[in-house]
């Protein structure tokens, strides 16, 4: 009889041929705790994962496409709109890669002005990673906290770049304006209040046995399989590789800045965890030290209104928040670039989440993804 | 004459009780909301009412007002049922809880025994919704429950026991009053720590509420639910809260113990059981969830144990001031 | 020992509890916006007066720069002051390159982001009302004075 056209109810039950496979779940696009619109299909046998099947594209929205089609300058605005969460380091990389491509020296003023504003972005970009990090394992407060004080750090680049999510601050060539008035005192103010609160998070989470143990020997990553899928930033460093770009190819006057690289030594969930914690340390050194030393001097170079770079093409890499962020541009001598690729970190690590999740069960996938830090306006582009 | 007076007397003290459950349930959602709002340094609900004390009530008008969605494909008769069962252990508990000294709804020589026999009850409303509901999440949320509740139930009643063998009968009222001279929670430190424990496992509160975890399985068994059924689920389980708070208070914090006029004894009793749900809220928001095996290890290899070694070393200890006292 | 983080934990947000909430009550409390704050865009007058010229003589520039094309510029033969101006606010993304763009200064950022409307047509906007007016400076200074009055009433409290 042929079984497939009737409902599932007045099916006859024949027991020696009934299809056999694992159960088929979809965590969909829908979902509390997938870091966007990421869709994923597991299977699953009683609480175990046999496998997994990453679906994306649900954010895609042609950026690539579109830079065809504007100018270098009217581009800018939409390269805040990949990492959302640090927008000031996508820009970053992209104002370095055109510089570099036409050849432009940024004064000295601008640079520490722009690192900055990327290591306050990381800080901002962290915090978000803390509270879904808590939410993930099903405590509602750490959010909070973690948003409440980026709110500090939101107020600070307000007054500094006019926004909070997306900037357009920083030029080809510079910033766009010069620091206002009473800027550094309320800097100051921020760097001194802010360890305080650093430890609070300390007492509530990281010192939390059930945290801990939700958290330690899962997700393990050996350092062969990141390096071949081509894993980079706090995922990567989780794994015992000492590998940072600010200290590999130094960009926007980073060698002048005394801080270190916190790197892992089991690569499970709870030292990439840990290791951005104690990023934010390092990070609010480094705005330290530069708001402490900011040398005097223009704040942009002067720059044509309309960039036509030579021909020739260039890539040029950053360490965003997440990652690496690396951009490719072709350039023919027009206004407008003829080719522009951007590598995203996103991109690479939620493709690791198919090897990295077997075995484990459904829980700790949650809590792997978390760990990876994705964003998926970064990934899909 | 006589019988129709008694038996509208009875069904009066049921509404009564009836009729206070729905309160405190409404009035538990707002303290949740408050006090998990000031630990998140923010306020909760501020609007409707001084205080945001309206906003649970408009919140109920609001459910009871939705469309009723029965899907496709679900089992009927099932998923129509559940949300019925799940209140039924909770309404026949709360006619057994004893308030003051003479105040309660029935008065039987084994109470405590019929609660605890009553409120395993909940678990087939788990596994109704679960299974009823035509859905992965709501299955696996159902499982999930059901192997929960299983596995805590044994800690929590055997760590009752104790208090029973300290005060020589199961009947709730006269639990009470044989704690006139020290509360229970001084000697069975072990026992009160290990029931509160296990009935926040029972009732699905963080950090053990694994069928509905929010992050994994958005709502778990509760998923394909709407309107005024999913209102049915959620105040069940704060009347849960209410209940188990009320036993701990009883069994361990003397109840009503320093007075027995009824109206004092009543305001103490809700006093004591307030800071008992107080505390479940507070670490409802502070603590991460378990993930499965961790809280069944947790269970039978800590939990299970720990009760079985406090009921020997109890009654050897009232065994021998037994026979100390009759030499 | 063993349960010493869950205790701290219970302490932090006890102490939380006892602190006084960081919620700003949005209606009847303002928020304070830097003056860089990304915001509507209008056209600057030649002076502080309602009958007085715009700055804007209708080049089309911004038009032209904008990544948008939310900017629509229409001029007549022979007149110093565009005929048609129309901002699309649905579109714009307040990138703020029109304003550095523009040779006469004409274009003002303000910090106005509580614009609402009914249907997509009311986003649109035209020159009458992206006027700098005086008005519009007297209604800020307003908002200024309220908020300080509000923040000094919250520190009392």
């Amino acid at each position: 009889m042929n079984n497939e056209n009737m409902f599932y109810e007045e099916q006859e039950l024949v027991l020696d041929d009934l299809p056999k496979d694992y159960m088929e779940v979809n965590f969909g696009p829908h979902h509390p705790s997938t870091h966007g619109v990421f869709r994923f299909i597991a299977k699953i046998d009683g609480e175990r994962i046999i496998s997994i099947d990453p679906v994306i594209g649900y954010l895609h929205r042609g950026i690539e496409k579109i830079a065809e089609n504007r100018t270098y300058n009217q581009f800018k605005p939409l390269v805040d709109r990949l990492d959302y969460t640090g927008a000031l380091n996508n820009e970053l990389c992209y104002c370095l890669a055109v510089e570099k491509l036409m050849e432009i020296e940024v004064p000295e003023r601008a640079q520490a002005i722009r690192v900055i504003c990327a290591e306050l972005n990381r800080i901002a970009g962290h915090l978000i990673f803390f509270g879904a990090m808590g939410l993930e394992t099903g405590a509602f407060t750490p959010l909070l906290f973690g948003f409440i004080d980026r709110e500090l750090i939101l107020n600070i680049l307000e007054m500094l770049a006019g926004g909070r999510l997306t900037f357009n601050y920083i030029t080809v060539g510079g910033v766009r304006e010069d620091v206002p008035d009473g800027f550094k005192a309320k800097l100051d103010k921020f760097i001194k209040i802010f360890p305080v609160k650093l430890k609070r998070y300390e007492e509530l989470i990281t010192g939390n046995e059930i945290f801990v143990n939700r958290l330690k020997n899962v997700g393990i990553l050996k350092r062969e399989d990141l390096l071949n899928w081509g894993a980079s930033g706090p995922t990567l460093r989780g794994s015992g590789v000492r590998f940072d770009i600010r200290k590999v190819e130094p960009y926007s006057g980073y060698e002048k800045y005394d801080f270190e690289i916190p790197v892992g030594t089991t690569g499970d969930v709870f030292d990439r965890y840990i290791i951005r914690m104690e990023e934010i340390k390092q990070s609010i050194r480094i705005v330290e030290q530069a708001a402490n030393s900011l040398p005097s001097g223009d704040y942009t170079a002067k720059v044509s209104r309309i960039l036509k770079p030579p021909e020739g093409e260039i890539y040029y890499r950053n360490e965003g928040t997440k990652g690496e962020i690396g951009f490719y541009i072709v350039s023919k001598g027009d206004k407008n670039p003829y080719r522009l690729k951007i590598r995203t970190p996103s991109f690479s690590h939620i493709n690791m989440l198919s090897f990295a999740a077997s075995g484990n069960y459904i829980a700790d996938v949650i809590v792997i993804l978390g760990s990876f830090d994705t964003v998926m306006g970064s990934c899909d582009r | 004459m006589v019988w129709w007076i008694e038996l509208l007397w009875s069904l009066l003290k049921l509404v009564i009780a009836f009729a206070f459950i729905f309160i405190t349930a409404l009035v538990l959602i707002w303290m949740l909301r408050k006090v998990m709002g000031h630990m998140q340094y923010r306020r909760g609900p501020l609007h409707h009412g001084p205080h945001g004390i309206w906003q649970t009530v408009f919140d109920a008008l609001k459910l009871l007002g939705k469309e009723d969605i029965i899907p496709t494909g679900v089992d009927r008769w099932t998923f129509i049922c559940a949300p019925i069962v799940v209140f039924i252990p909770t309404l026949t508990i709360f006619a057994f809880i004893p308030f003051a000294e003479k105040i309660t709804a029935t008065n039987i020589e084994i109470s405590l025994f019929f609660v605890l026999a009553v409120m395993g009850l909940s678990i087939l409303a788990l596994l109704m919704a679960g299974w009823g509901s035509n859905n992965k999440y709501a299955l696996l949320g159902g499982l999930r429950g059901a192997a929960q509740m299983m596995s805590y139930e044994i800690p929590m009643i055997i760590s009752t026991m104790g208090v029973v063998l300290m005060a020589g009968s199961m009947n709730l009222t006269e639990i009470v009053r044989a704690q006139q001279h020290m509360w229970y929670a001084v000697p069975q430190v072990i026992g009160f720590f290990i029931f509160f424990t296990a009935s926040l496992a029972e009732i699905n509160s963080t950090p053990f509420d694994i069928p509905e975890a929010e992050s994994e399985i958005v709502a778990g068994f509760n998923v394909e639910y709407s309107g005024f059924r999913f209102a049915a689920f959620f105040l069940a389980e704060f009347v849960n809260l209410f209940i188990v708070c009320a036993l701990a208070t009883l069994l361990f914090l003397g109840g009503w113990q320093p007075s027995t006029n009824p109206v004092w004894g009543t305001i103490i009793f809700l006093a004591k059981t307030y800071v008992l749900i107080f505390i479940a809220m507070w670490i409802r928001s502070t603590f991460p969830r378990f993930r499965l095996d961790q809280f069944m290890d947790f269970g039978w290899k800590v939990l299970l144990p720990l009760s079985l070694a406090n009921l020997f070393v109890t009654g050897v200890i009232v065994l021998v001031v037994d026979k100390i006292r009759s030499v | 020992m063993l349960g010493i983080g869950l205790v701290k934990g219970l302490k932090t947000t006890l102490r939380a509890f006892f602190s006084k909430p960081v919620t700003l009550v949005y209606p009847y409390r303002k928020v304070e916006i830097a003056d860089r704050g990304q915001g509507l865009i209008r056209l600057r007058m030649a002076q502080l007066d309602p009958t007085a010229a715009y700055k804007c003589t209708g080049c089309g520039i911004c038009e032209k720069n904008c990544p948008q094309h939310c900017i629509t510029v229409v001029k007549k033969e022979g007149e110093k002051q565009p005929d048609t101006y129309m901002v699309n606010y649905g579109l714009c993304m307040f990138c703020r390159i029109c304003i550095d763009v523009c040779p006469f200064n004409a274009l003002q950022q303000t910090q106005e982001h509580e614009f609402i409307g009914g249907s997509r047509q009311d986003f649109i906007r035209q020159k009458e009302s992206l006027q700098m007016k005086t008005v519009y400076i007297e209604e800020k200074k307003e908002e200024k004075k309220e908020i300080n009055e509000n923040s000094r009433q919250e520190s009392k409290e």
